[in-house]
């Protein structure tokens, strides 16, 4: 076949077009640089991953007032493959040592719970919950938020 | 010269009378010998070969300046021949060759390449050269350049994958000590996607250039250079002539 100039410059363009049209499909991976979004991550920079849903005073079985505050963790906060349980760390207010609880799933999708406390002359109930490391003993994550009765 | 009939007229008949009987009985004794000799001759056959020294590989043969062969090898008669044995861009050669019966024979033919052969070698060689330089040389630096860049493009989209496979195992775990796995091998695949990246970006500019440059020196070499052509044609041609039709086939030899 005799090589024509035509055939050598349709040749050429093509190359460097196929060269162009991969370039576009190369570009940085901005996300892998930033992967810092599931709240079982040590170095999570999302927000707080939990909600207080709801509080209230009312009286025990022992007729002791107490304050419930319910909270729950929405499934959009949780990874997209559940885990049928949550190892839950949290503290009441900030002097309290971490304590440990274990959440099932609900029906849908994500995990709820709620904690007592004891009525105090401020009407502050301050809740920190953060997720519990078993194998570390360590707890990570942790957010605190408070309401005012 | 042979003549004959003398009417001579004897008592009202016509007699004819032969003159010279004996002579023509010499003659046709003379005709048989002559036939019975050639028949002899013809008879005999045998193979002759030619090895013709051509680097082109074709040659033509005229033998005794009656018989055209363009082939190596043919049977004839047996006996002396004088032949012209031309290639194109060699001299005619002038040759004699003995056909043995019931024998092959092999005749070697040394040729010489013409003065105009010559030149044209010449100049097709510098032709070339210059092709070489001018086309060959850059075409296959830009195939090296975007092949190495095809490697490189290949590699990045393979990291590319793992990276993509990865972080959406990322998403997936709830298990700390998975995430970190994970994320040490995000990091590790990106680094390398990174750097491949790099390369590919850079060999694409590289190749981009090249293939620009093979363009440019190709039409500049198809501006500035000609191919040289020899063309020679064939002392016989036109000379001998075979034709075929349907009605029938013949061969015409012009003198």
């Amino acid at each position: 076949m005799q090589l024509h100039t035509s055939h050598i410059k349709r040749a050429g363009l093509l190359l460097f077009g196929v060269l162009l049209v991969f370039s576009s499909c190369l570009k940085k991976i901005e996300e892998a640089d930033h992967l810092d979004t599931n709240i079982f991550d040590r170095d999570y920079t999302g927000g707080q991953w939990f909600n207080i849903v709801d509080y209230y005073q009312y009286s025990n079985e022992l007729g002791q007032i107490r304050v419930k505050v319910v909270f729950d963790i929405p499934e959009s906060n949780l990874p997209n493959l559940k885990s049928s349980y949550f190892n839950l760390a949290y503290r009441r207010g900030t002097t309290e040592l971490w304590q440990y609880a274990v959440l099932e799933l609900n029906n849908k999708g994500g995990f709820n719970g709620s904690f007592d406390f004891i009525t105090n002359e401020e009407h502050l109930y301050c809740l920190t919950l953060g997720i519990y490391l078993p194998e570390e003993d360590a707890v990570i994550n942790y957010f605190e938020e408070c309401v005012q009765l | 010269m042979i003549t004959f009939i003398l009417f001579e007229q004897r008592g009202g008949y016509l007699q004819f009378k032969i003159s010279y009987v004996n002579r023509l009985k010499g003659f046709i004794i003379l005709m048989g010998l002559a036939l019975s000799c050639s028949s002899v001759y013809g008879q005999g056959k045998g193979v002759v070969r030619f090895l013709v020294d051509v680097d082109n590989g074709y040659f033509e043969i005229e033998i005794n300046d009656t018989m055209l062969l363009k082939r190596y090898k043919d049977t004839l008669p047996a006996g002396t021949y004088n032949a012209k044995v031309w290639s194109p861009g060699y001299v005619t050669n002038n040759i004699t060759f003995t056909v043995i019966e019931g024998k092959t024979v092999e005749k070697y033919v040394e040729m010489a390449k013409t003065n105009d052969y010559l030149d044209y070698e010449s100049n097709y060689q510098d032709y070339r050269n210059q092709f070489h330089k001018q086309f060959t040389a850059p075409l296959s630096l830009s195939l090296a350049s975007t092949l190495v860049t095809g490697v490189f493009m290949v590699r990045a989209y393979t990291f590319k994958n793992k990276i993509q496979t990865d972080m959406e195992l990322y998403h997936l775990s709830s298990t700390t000590t998975e995430i970190d796995e994970i994320k040490l091998r995000v990091a590790d695949y990106n680094k390398r996607y990174n750097r491949q990246r790099t390369f590919y970006y850079i060999g694409s500019g590289v190749s981009a250039l090249c293939i620009g440059g093979t363009i440019w020196s190709y039409l500049n070499f198809k501006k500035n250079n000609t191919e040289p052509v020899y063309f020679k044609e064939s002392p016989f041609k036109d000379k001998y002539s075979f034709n075929i039709t349907p009605y029938g086939c013949s061969f015409t030899l012009h003198i």
